[in-house]
């Protein structure tokens, strides 16, 4: 169990909910992954007159906590505004915050992601920023407010792993928030790696919605997220150089 | 009858209607959208209350499936 702000959660790996084939395949993804925290991106609707089927009709609220984000958003002004837009269309003063800066690398904007988070703390929000594994911007990330702090494995998208693990643990013996690994995960050890480096949790989409199989792909990130966790806390071996013998010396029978 | 700007696009709406009119118009459902008029989201308690104005920019926003 693991608290964000006063909430309680017990799963640790956090899904988003874009890039599913349907709202079933997505609905067999959060079941497999046992999540308890989904995102959500948030659109202007089609004036098309066209009917759209809305995601929260396939989202049971009792059983999963909604975090929109503000993706997309490439200055303050418009993550303000798409934050309180998803606190009025979900009732949720939650929001993942990310302000964009640049299309190529989707990596954030430190200067606009620390003007908007005062701004959204001061206004109520519980902010979540998505940020580069930074461990000064995470710092004063956590001194403006936030619950917690998201900072990246790699680029969105990219399945490339956790790049700079060691600036990850230096985030994590820096900020006392929890601090969650969102981004750039492609397979299960890559969770794994984040849950052994001490992250409270990981959030992923693409790394399960892109697998050939994304239902089982969702049920092995619960099982790495839950083993790195596992690894985390019973603290491991120190890595030595030479071997050091699993069997008693004694009554060896070579002479 | 006066323009005004819904999700980018031009649009034209009677002098005289609310929010929730011109929402009912465009046949969309209230219950999972915000909307913001020039830069305020307006509570859904308020879309009956609020007039629609000339040159008026909204933003009418749900979720969708996103990381």
């Amino acid at each position: 169990m693991y608290k964000i702000k006063d909430k309680e959660f017990n799963s640790r790996l956090m899904v988003g909910t874009g890039k599913y084939a349907s709202f079933r395949q997505m609905q067999e993804v959060l079941d497999a992954s046992g999540t308890e925290v989904v995102t959500v991106a948030i659109r202007r609707v089609k004036l098309d007159g066209a009917h759209e089927d809305n995601l929260l009709n396939f989202l049971d609220r009792k059983k999963y906590w909604l975090l929109p984000n503000t993706a997309g958003c490439y200055n303050v002004k418009d993550a303000i505004l798409t934050a309180n837009l998803a606190r009025e269309a979900l009732s949720t003063n939650w929001i993942k915050l990310e302000v964009i800066g640049d299309e190529k690398t989707l990596f954030p904007d430190n200067e606009g992601l620390l003007e908007a988070a005062r701004v959204l703390v001061k206004d109520g929000f519980v902010v979540l920023p998505y940020i580069n594994d930074d461990p000064i911007i995470c710092k004063k990330l956590e001194d403006i407010g936030c619950a917690a702090v998201m900072p990246l494995a790699a680029p969105i998208g990219s399945g490339m792993g956790i790049r700079n693990p060691t600036n990850i643990q230096i985030i994590l013996e820096t900020v006392k928030v929890p601090v969650i690994v969102d981004a750039g995960v492609g397979c299960a050890s890559d969770a794994a790696i984040a849950m052994e480096l001490g992250c409270a949790a990981v959030l992923m989409n693409t790394g399960i919605a892109g697998a050939k199989d994304p239902i089982k792909m969702a049920r092995a990130m619960k099982l790495a997220v839950e083993a790195g966790r596992f690894s985390y806390e019973s603290g491991r071996i120190q890595k030595k150089l030479y071997a050091t013998a699993s069997s008693p010396i004694d009554g060896v029978i070579c002479k | 009858m006066l323009y005004i700007m819904v999700n980018g696009e031009r649009h034209e709406a009677a002098g005289t209607e609310t929010l929730a009119e011109l929402l009912a118009k465009l046949k969309l459902n209230a219950q999972y959208l915000a909307v913001a008029v020039n830069n305020k989201v307006i509570p859904k308690s308020e879309y009956s209350l609020t007039k629609i104005k000339e040159g008026d920019a909204l933003e009418v926003i749900h979720a969708v499936g996103g990381g």
